[in-house]
């Protein structure tokens, strides 16, 4: 699993976690074995049944779950799944570095699960535009702003969400050797954003992302979901979902689908492959 | 996301749950997303088709606009035909997008790159056309001060590697100055200077396609200068230091606007497809740069 702070990683995976736990969801994942270590998954999993906000992932080595599920048609397979920190992976691509295991983790990856938060995206601002909004100050305000001396330095954070993520995939495939590795992305918290196709939404919130993905079949071969893990906002709409009989019944996936409730569809995509 | 595996993961679980993982937690490096220098830039030179690509003007003139226009316009999902492939230097163009929003790209072009650590300073663009041409594009812009050099020491330009292996030469001069008339003859000068050192003394190899560039042209434009206008000053001005048939082509940009009907980035796809085009047989390896130009414009110690 890749993705920023606040992409929405673990609560996609509380949520499919239930989802294939529960088996109620036709088409959905199922959860066929018991693992031996359950902590993680299922604390976060307590959160997310609750209606609170998971806490944050932390630390540089991934927190990895291990399911065993088996589809529709029979077939059992054993996921591995890390979950890494956003402001790991930030960090790692602001020093050039990131830590060993998760190093190993992605060299062993047979797929990749790519989040992003419509909430979360820094879009790319251009000098025309901020010379714009200067041009706009002058004429609507205001007494003259004393002319900064000390510039800010360039960090990370000051870079667009759209190439940071083109950069870690370069950097995931210099180290990756499946071609083309499978990338589900996954537009988290699709219920926020109100459009009934992802797809386009995506292409038009990462133009270079997109580029990159349609100009490279033979490394990378990608589908995008919109997909609602959380079901609404905390904590105004807490009560509401809390009131699910059934709290799958909270979780959407975007687009034509046997069941709306079947999140665990970007893995069954990338098993397929 | 592993699958089905009696793999290293399952040690790390086992790591995970018994506390053992280290304090000091092993690193592996990654590579670099910034800017390259001579010695990185090899693996591109050596990947596939590259057009190596060097921009020379004033201090200011709009050298880093152009290339972080052409970025900018990849950004915002289109550049007239072109599509972005990847790059090398990602976060080399984000800084410098940076640097230009802020108004501090003007330091890096007075960095001398004599004494600092500047030698970063290739940008690498891959991008395709429609008809699924792919070239890779290794840009390089002479900082201001270097080019004051080889205006002020034509000699000078004989000490830049970075000139014997370009395929194009690209002269940028600044519309700016075109605009206000007590700098206008001397930022044409300025062009004329330096492209006239570097044909005589940059060694440039045979074939080499010369770009001159108006950058700016908004503001030009604004100070009704016009196409004729620039024909018969400028560009024929350039035209005249140039012997033989080496290719020369001519072109406007404004990447950055502030006045007139300008979309962001006009022009610069123009500059791609010339910068597309490889003057070397295209089977042929490229000329790569000696490692002892890794700080290559010592002349100045």
């Amino acid at each position: 699993m890749l993705g920023f702070v606040g992409a929405g990683k673990s609560t996609y995976l509380a949520a499919a976690y239930h989802v294939a736990n529960c088996q109620k969801v036709p088409g959905a994942l199922r959860i066929t074995a018991t693992e031996s270590d359950l902590e993680y998954i299922e604390s976060i999993h307590e959160d997310w049944l609750k209606c609170v906000s998971l806490s944050r992932t932390s630390g540089h080595s991934p927190t990895v779950v291990t399911i065993t599920v088996t589809d529709d048609t029979g077939r059992t397979s054993r996921l591995h799944i890390p979950d890494v920190s956003g402001e790991a992976l930030r960090t790692s691509l602001a020093d050039r570095r990131w830590d060993a295991k998760f190093d190993q983790a992605v060299r062993d990856s047979t797929g990749i699960l790519l989040f992003v938060h419509p909430h979360s995206l820094v879009e790319p601002i251009t000098h025309a535009e901020v010379q714009r909004w200067g041009r706009d100050l002058e004429r609507d305000s205001a007494p003259p702003v004393e002319a900064a001396e000390a510039r800010p330095d360039w960090e990370i954070d000051r870079a667009a969400t759209d190439p940071l993520v083109v950069d870690l995939l370069q950097v995931v495939l210099t180290r990756n050797p499946v071609r083309p590795i499978p990338i589900a992305i996954i537009v988290s918290a699709w219920d926020l954003v109100g459009d009934p196709d992802p797809p386009p939404w995506f292409r038009s919130h990462f133009p270079l992302l997109s580029q990159f993905l349609d100009n490279n079949p033979d490394l990378v071969a990608s589908k995008v979901f919109g997909i609602s893990a959380q079901g609404g906002r905390y904590p105004q709409d807490e009560a509401a979902l809390r009131a699910h009989p059934e709290p799958a019944d909270k979780v959407r996936i975007a687009g034509p689908t046997r069941d709306h409730r079947d999140i665990t569809e970007p893995i069954q995509w990338i098993l397929r492959r | 996301m592993g699958e089905d595996a009696a793999n290293p993961t399952d040690a790390q679980i086992a790591d995970a749950a018994s506390g053992t993982e280290k304090a000091d937690l092993d690193w592996v490096e990654l590579p670099s997303s910034d800017a390259l220098t001579e010695i990185t830039s090899q693996q591109v030179l050596f990947s596939a088709q590259c057009s190596r690509v060097l921009l020379v003007g004033a201090v200011g003139s709009g050298k880093t606009s152009i290339l972080t226009g052409i970025y900018e316009r990849l950004c915002r999902g289109s550049l007239e035909g072109w599509t972005f492939v990847g790059s090398s230097t990602l976060i080399g163009f984000e800084k410098r997008c940076w640097e230009g929003r802020t108004n501090s790209g003007g330091n890096r072009d007075q960095i001398g790159r004599t004494s600092l650590q500047s030698d970063d300073y290739l940008l690498h663009l891959h991008v395709a056309n429609a008809q699924a041409r792919r070239i890779n594009l290794l840009m390089a812009d002479l900082s201001g001060e270097v080019f004051k050099e080889i205006k002020y020491h034509p000699g000078a330009a004989g000490a830049l590697p970075i000139l014997q292996a370009a395929d194009h030469l690209t002269i940028v001069v600044d519309g700016a100055r075109l605009a206000d008339p007590r700098e206008r003859q001397v930022a044409i000068n300025d062009g004329v200077a330096a492209l006239r050192a570097c044909v005589a003394f940059g060694r440039l190899r045979d074939g080499v396609a010369i770009e001159l560039v108006i950058a700016k042209w908004d503001a030009a434009v604004a100070a009704e200068l016009d196409m004729p206008w620039a024909n018969e000053y400028v560009f024929d001005a350039l035209r005249r230091v140039v012997e033989g048939d080496r290719p020369v082509g001519a072109f406007v940009t404004a990447s950055r606007p502030t006045s007139g009907d300008f979309e962001l980035g006009t022009g610069v796809a123009n500059l791609v497809t010339a910068w597309a085009e490889l003057p070397r047989p295209l089977d042929s390896a490229p000329v790569p740069l000696p490692p002892e130009t890794r700080a290559y414009l010592r002349f100045g110690q």
